[in-house]
């Protein structure tokens, strides 16, 4: 073995981590060899040298720093922030605080504007709380199924009033129509007419899962109870499996005398969300149309009159294509009249059920409740602030303070 | 210490405050003085100490204890104070840390500092502050073993477990920083010195 080889045990040997038969090896050498004996001495003075150096003193602050400067053990992200939060002074601290308080008057503001517009049924933009109206049965998706059979065809299935007339003689379908109304067209005199006042009802419910086909029956058959009958109807399922949605609509004509009574009785049927009721006075069209009816008449009978004193072919041929142009205007009056007659008669009643918590109407806008909510929150953090003046003049003092202390206690 | 170290960091894990400041006080100075040799600088001495406790506690639920927890600290520490050493070199702010006056001088105020040293030989504390200031123109890694080995007395074992090396990279590593410290140290300090035989400080 050669003295380098030695050599490099060497190191070992003075920490004594030499294997026993390598340090016997080794110190066989080193009784021979003086370069290996100069080395191992230097080595030896080398680490007794490093040995003898003094442990440094920590300074004295050292251990306060260190329990001091331990933190509750936290997670990740948080305890990050905490140790920066930690090394703030109130230069960060003011602007801060400041932006926090903002952030909480702003928060509490809009909030209590939520509240207190909740309280009133009105969302936050304070508008009334919208609910289905009665075509969002047909989203995106949905399966609409009319079931139109159960009323004379109108074409019109939302349409109201004079828009709903029956075509031709498809009044007679209401039973007691005629009977109703008491006036015979043609027959009524000037005096007669009392206030001709058009009807109208819109009723929303709202109905427990599952339960919108039956109540929609019974809406039906609560109709045709108080003399009425059903125009048209609508039926709207979502195809969403999770929540299933379906929707039931009708217009429906019933007695005027009877409605009051229909829609308190479908009001009971489940949780009313809206109630819509208009009457339209048409008595003056009505007093107009009759008067130019009459007027109508009795040109035909003048020129009824005449054709029995024509002289010669070719004024019967006059007379008799001036009656047809003037019987064709009466029989459109007639037609207004008992268009009017029936409107007046019958009222139209919509009905919407739908199950509770159905998706309410999306905004035109996505972002029109949040802006319309921010608008709001600060119009009322305007009154809040004007309120509360005085208490954050306060705050500003005792603030203040705190951060001059603070400032003094923290040199440099 | 009447409670063994295991029961001690059973009950710092569970957040028992006074159990880990009894660790503080039984590691905070053999933590220090390895930052300090390491970096040469008290204040960041100090800072890297912190450091090391800070993250030992929060690390504390998660030791498992199958390594000692000397051992784990002082991992900690080399790892923080070289992380330190380069940050610092990064930075290049060496015009800043230059004066290498003030810090050798800080150095021999400590040896005098120290009440042992004063019975010590004037050639040990002479050659002990030769061999510091040789010590620190070596490079980190070989710094850190002849720190473990001489100055903190670790085991070869306890090195390699320290700084995750192999038993045969302990051994020769330590060979090597220790002939290039021996020939940056001027030779006729070996010569003729008559060095005491020195008990190994307690750290």
């Amino acid at each position: 073995m050669s003295c380098q080889a030695f050599e490099e045990m060497l190191s070992a040997y003075v920490d004594g981590e030499l294997f026993p038969k390598d340090k016997q090896t080794l110190e066989e050498h080193l009784s021979t060899c003086g370069s290996c004996q100069r080395a191992l001495f230097e080595l030896r003075s080398l680490k007794i040298a490093l040995q003898s150096v003094p442990a440094a003193e920590p300074p004295a602050e050292l251990h306060a720093r260190i329990m001091s400067g331990l933190k509750p053990r936290k997670q990740g992200v948080f305890d990050r922030l905490s140790d920066r939060l930690s090394r703030w002074t109130y230069r960060q601290w003011v602007p801060a605080v400041a932006a926090a308080m903002v952030f909480v008057i702003f928060l509490s503001a809009g909030s209590g504007v939520w509240y207190a517009n909740k309280k009133q049924g009105l969302d936050l933009t304070g508008r009334p709380i919208a609910n289905v109206p009665p075509d969002s049965g047909t989203k995106e998706g949905a399966i609409r199924s009319d079931t139109t059979k159960t009323a004379p065809t109108t074409g019109t299935p939302g349409g109201l009033g004079l828009a709903a007339a029956p075509q031709g003689k498809g009044g007679e379908a209401a039973p007691g129509v005629k009977d109703l109304t008491g006036i015979a067209p043609g027959a009524i005199s000037f005096l007669d007419i009392d206030r001709k006042i058009i009807r109208r009802a819109q009723l929303a419910l709202e109905v427990g899962h599952g339960s919108v086909q039956r109540i929609s029956q019974e809406a039906i058959n609560l109709v045709k109870a108080n003399f009425g009958y059903v125009e048209s109807s609508s039926l709207a399922q979502s195809d969403q499996p999770s929540k299933e949605i379906t929707s039931f609509y009708m217009v429906a004509r019933v007695p005027q005398e009877n409605l009051d009574k229909t829609i308190e009785a479908m009001a009971a049927l489940g949780k009313q969300t809206r109630q819509d009721t208009s009457a339209q006075d048409i008595t003056d069209q009505y007093v107009d149309l009759d008067a130019r009816l009459r007027n109508k008449e009795n040109q035909e009978q003048r020129l009824l009159q005449i054709m029995g004193q024509a002289k010669s072919v070719g004024e019967l041929l006059q007379v008799e294509g001036e009656l047809t142009r003037v019987r064709g205007d009466i029989e459109s009056m007639r037609a207004q009249v008992m268009r009017y007659d029936k409107s007046v008669a019958m009222s139209a009643l919509s009905l919407t059920i739908s199950e509770e918590g159905a998706i309410k109407p999306p905004s035109p806008w996505p972002w029109h409740d949040v802006w319309n909510a921010f608008v709001n929150a600060w119009r009322t953090l305007l009154i809040f602030v004007a309120k509360v003046t005085p208490a954050l003049i306060l705050a500003g003092i005792v603030f203040t303070v705190l951060a001059l202390t603070l400032r003094k206690k923290r040199p440099a | 210490m009447a409670v063994s170290e295991e029961v001690l960091i059973q009950r710092a894990s569970k957040g028992d405050a006074g159990a880990f400041e009894t660790l503080v006080t039984t590691y905070e100075k053999g933590v220090y003085n390895l930052a300090f040799r390491l970096v040469s600088d008290r204040e960041d001495a100090m800072d890297i100490a912190q450091e090391v406790f800070l993250k030992a506690y929060q690390a504390l639920p998660r030791f498992r204890g199958d390594s000692r927890f000397s051992t784990w600290i002082y991992r900690v520490c080399v790892n923080a104070s070289l992380d330190h050493l380069r940050r610092k070199q990064r930075s290049a702010s060496y015009s800043l840390d230059e004066p290498v006056s003030f810090k050798e001088s800080s150095v021999t105020r400590e040896i005098e500092d120290d009440g042992e040293s004063v019975e010590d030989s004037v050639e040990t504390k002479f050659l002990g502050q030769a061999v510091l200031s040789a010590l620190k123109d070596l490079d980190a890694a070989h710094r850190v073993i002849i720190l473990l080995s001489d100055v903190r007395g670790c085991s070869y074992q306890e090195i390699a477990d320290i700084l995750e090396l192999s038993m045969g990279t302990v051994k020769s590593r330590l060979h090597r920083a220790r002939n290039m410290l021996r020939r940056l140290l001027p030779a006729e300090q070996f010569g003729a010195s008559s060095v005491k035989s020195d008990e190994r400080r307690d750290l």
